[in-house]
């Protein structure tokens, strides 16, 4: 594999790593406020929600090894939790950085969630609202691809479901709890 | 998943075995999550390689300006010393050009147009280093020939 190669496979990891980190968002807020599809029990969301968690922390590790091992950059294997660490685009690898600390945490205390209790893991977990424009930002400024007209109309996309869930969330939460009779 | 509620320690809730029609809800849930899982990673896998075969077919082929002469800009020297490597790399897809000489190894990277087809690694030379011009590489962009190591510098246009 050459280090042209590499290049790519980090650009086309990280452009697939927002979409599946959307989905994720997505589906977490679809599992706390209790959408699901018509014929999907409610715990397949919630189970769903986890199982791309995982796949999207295989990706990064894709996305970031890629991105380390291209020659042509120089990164640096520390500046992948270090944020604005990196010699190459300070802000935007850092901004990237920053989404990985704030997502690790989350992914660590989700797993730990037994051992940690509901309040400390839900505590963390909020942090992945942040987590998610961090990273879209990293996509945004770390990217040269805006210009191809199907990777902006993916990052819109991604943009508008995450927000989208989010403030159906928001109204969720703002709505009285109406108990059954 | 299933196997789940066999771990020792734990007791069904009475009235689980007759309740037929939540275990076979939940055992369909639980197949509809890992047919989608699977789904998911399968659409994972071939959104990255249809993503990255595009990056790869769709970038300009590599600029020409990797075989550029050297040049010695004005009221400096070149500290390009060393390999005198030129390379070509598709870094800047679109629009962002790394223009990047080395003080160290003068190493002069070239860049490959993106889809709109502007990345340029010419850039204006200013070489603010001390040293002798004793490697091959060209000093065609704006990196700092500082004698030290190879630096990368770049630009957005």
């Amino acid at each position: 594999m050459s280090a042209a190669d590499l290049w790519f496979l980090s650009r086309g990891s990280g452009l697939v790593l927002l979409v599946l980190f959307s989905i994720v968002v997505v589906l977490g807020v679809a599992t706390r406020t209790g959408s699901a599809p018509r014929r999907w029990p409610r715990f397949a969301v919630a189970e769903l929600h986890r199982t791309l968690s995982l796949f999207a922390v295989s990706l990064l590790a894709l996305h970031v090894v890629t991105a380390i091992l291209d020659p042509f950059v120089t990164i640096g294997w520390a500046a992948t939790v270090l944020p604005f660490a990196s010699p190459y685009r300070a802000v935007a690898i850092g901004l990237g950085a920053l989404a990985v600390d704030l997502s690790g945490a989350v992914l660590v205390t989700s797993l730990l969630r037994q051992h940690l209790g509901q309040r400390t893991w839900r505590a963390v977990h909020w942090l992945a609202y942040l987590a998610w424009p961090l990273a879209f930002l990293h996509a945004l400024t770390a990217g040269n691809d805006l210009g191809i007209w199907w990777v902006t109309l993916t990052e819109i996309g991604s943009a508008v479901a995450v927000t989208t869930a989010v403030l159906a969330r928001l109204f969720s939460r703002a709505q009285p709890a109406v108990r059954p009779s | 998943m299933d196997h789940e509620d066999e771990r020792p320690g734990r007791v069904r809730l009475p009235g689980y075995e007759a309740s037929g029609a939540a275990a076979s809800s939940r055992s369909d849930g639980v197949r509809r999550v890992r047919r989608a899982g699977n789904w998911t990673a399968a659409a994972l896998i071939a959104g990255v390689a249809a993503a990255s075969g595009y990056f790869a077919h769709h970038q300009a082929p590599a600029a020409s300006v990797a075989t550029q002469a050297p040049q010695a800009p004005a009221g400096g020297q070149v500290a390009a010393s060393g390999h005198g490597v030129t390379a070509a790399h598709p870094h800047p897809s679109s629009g962002s050009a790394p223009v990047a000489t080395s003080g160290g190894s003068g190493v002069a990277v070239g860049s490959a147009a993106g889809p709109a087809g502007t990345g340029s690694a010419a850039g204006t030379g200013s070489a603010a280093g001390t040293g002798s011009a004793a490697g091959t590489g060209s000093a065609a962009g704006t990196g700092s020939a500082a004698g030290g190591a190879a630096s990368l510098v770049w630009r957005d246009n």
